[in-house]
């Protein structure tokens, strides 16, 4: 399913959850809106630490076992922004979307979890 | 395997890479370095022992704060080295030994996540060991052809701009590290060369490792680069005219 943007605020910015499971993203595919900045909440649930890369969106951090980080993207324009788990690359893959359109979330893939609302 | 020598590489071969610029300056002995490289390590070690404290701090910005700190000095201590060379001062070990510690603070800290992580687990195994011993290797070689080339370059100017070049490309990096925890607004990209040479590709690594190629960087990213690049040498310069200016005796009567 694609990651739909949570907890928009108008006082606090847009906010995407990406959790880490056995060194897989869920979801792997997180959609959020062009020219806007945007938080990128990584949970890390294995035991192990993820160091979380992306040539596109210019980004490395890492997300240590069970804990959290938080990675900042954008203002974006339009397009498909990969990123990888430099410690899994085979296996912890996704893609951020940005989009000019967010009226109406993607389509969700029945395989993935849905995202917590705020 | 593959993936041990990919971030062997990534996180080590700035500090080849240094290490070979700095002894292709005249004055700067091998042992001064290697010192430098041990103490950058024991610091990057104690970084990591109170990594989760650290990283916590500034809303989990805590370990991009200590990069960019680090990198900002080392900045400063690229300049003083600059200065002294271009002096012939005799103290360009000490700035150099400095600065090798900086370098190897922010790229050994990463490294040794990932070693402590899953070296300490049943994955430690042979393809593991072999992966880093190849990573040492390449790192060696390419380290070692950087140091032929820059050594048979007979200007002295020439030689230090080899290494302000390359210490650019990692103070630039301070804007990512900002960017990436809100510290700095994301600035427009002023171009986009992916479709040249990509970032993920093995010029891209390479380029990036050595000058700090990016292919789409910011405008934030070519400021500080720019500045990292020139400010060395102005202010270098600027001592040596004060350094040499002739003084005027007596006041006007």
């Amino acid at each position: 399913m694609n990651g739909l943007f949570a907890g928009l605020s108008y006082a606090a910015l847009p906010e995407v959850v990406v959790e880490i499971r056995n060194h897989l993203f869920t979801p792997q595919t997180i959609t959020i809106p062009a020219n806007q900045k945007v938080r990128l909440v990584f949970i890390n649930y294995d035991s192990t630490p993820e160091e979380i890369d992306s040539f596109d969106l210019n980004r490395e951090k890492v997300i240590f076992g069970e804990s959290r980080g938080v990675i900042f993207v954008g203002p974006l324009p339009a397009g498909e922004y990969g990123f990888f788990g430099e410690y899994h690359p085979n296996s912890a893959v996704g893609k951020v979307i940005v989009t000019d359109d967010m009226s109406s979330p993607r389509s969700s893939d029945s395989n993935n979890e849905s995202l917590p609302h705020d | 395997m593959i993936n041990s020598v990919i971030l062997f590489i990534r996180d080590t071969l700035p500090i080849f890479l240094l290490v070979s610029l700095l002894l292709s300056q005249s004055g700067l002995r091998l042992i001064h370095l290697l010192i430098g490289v041990l103490i950058g390590l024991m610091v990057a070690g104690g970084l990591y022992i109170n990594l989760a404290t650290l990283s916590a701090l500034a809303e989990g910005g805590g370990l991009e704060i200590v990069k960019a700190v680090v990198l900002l000095i080392t900045l400063i201590i690229l300049c003083l080295l600059i200065r002294d060379a271009i002096a012939y001062n005799k103290s360009t070990s000490r700035w150099a030994m400095l600065l090798v510690v900086g370098i190897t603070i922010t790229n050994a800290i990463h490294f040794l996540i990932y070693s402590f992580a899953y070296w300490s687990t049943d994955r430690a195994d042979i393809s593991l060991a072999m992966g880093s011993i190849i990573g040492l290797g390449i790192s060696l070689s390419v380290s070692v052809l950087l140091h032929a080339v820059v050594s048979a370059v007979n200007n002295a100017y020439v030689k230090l701009s080899f290494l302000c070049v390359f210490c650019a490309g990692q103070f630039a990096g301070i804007t990512l590290l900002l960017e990436q925890i809100d510290y700095l607004d994301v600035t427009e990209r002023v171009w986009d060369s992916s479709d040249w040479v990509a970032d993920d590709s093995e010029y891209g690594h390479l380029m990036n490792v050595l000058f700090g190629y990016e292919a789409t960087p910011s405008i934030a990213y070519i400021s500080v680069y720019s500045i990292a690049v020139t400010v060395p040498f102005i202010y270098a310069l600027s001592m040596k005219r004060i350094a040499t200016a002739p003084h005027v005796e007596g006041a006007s009567s």
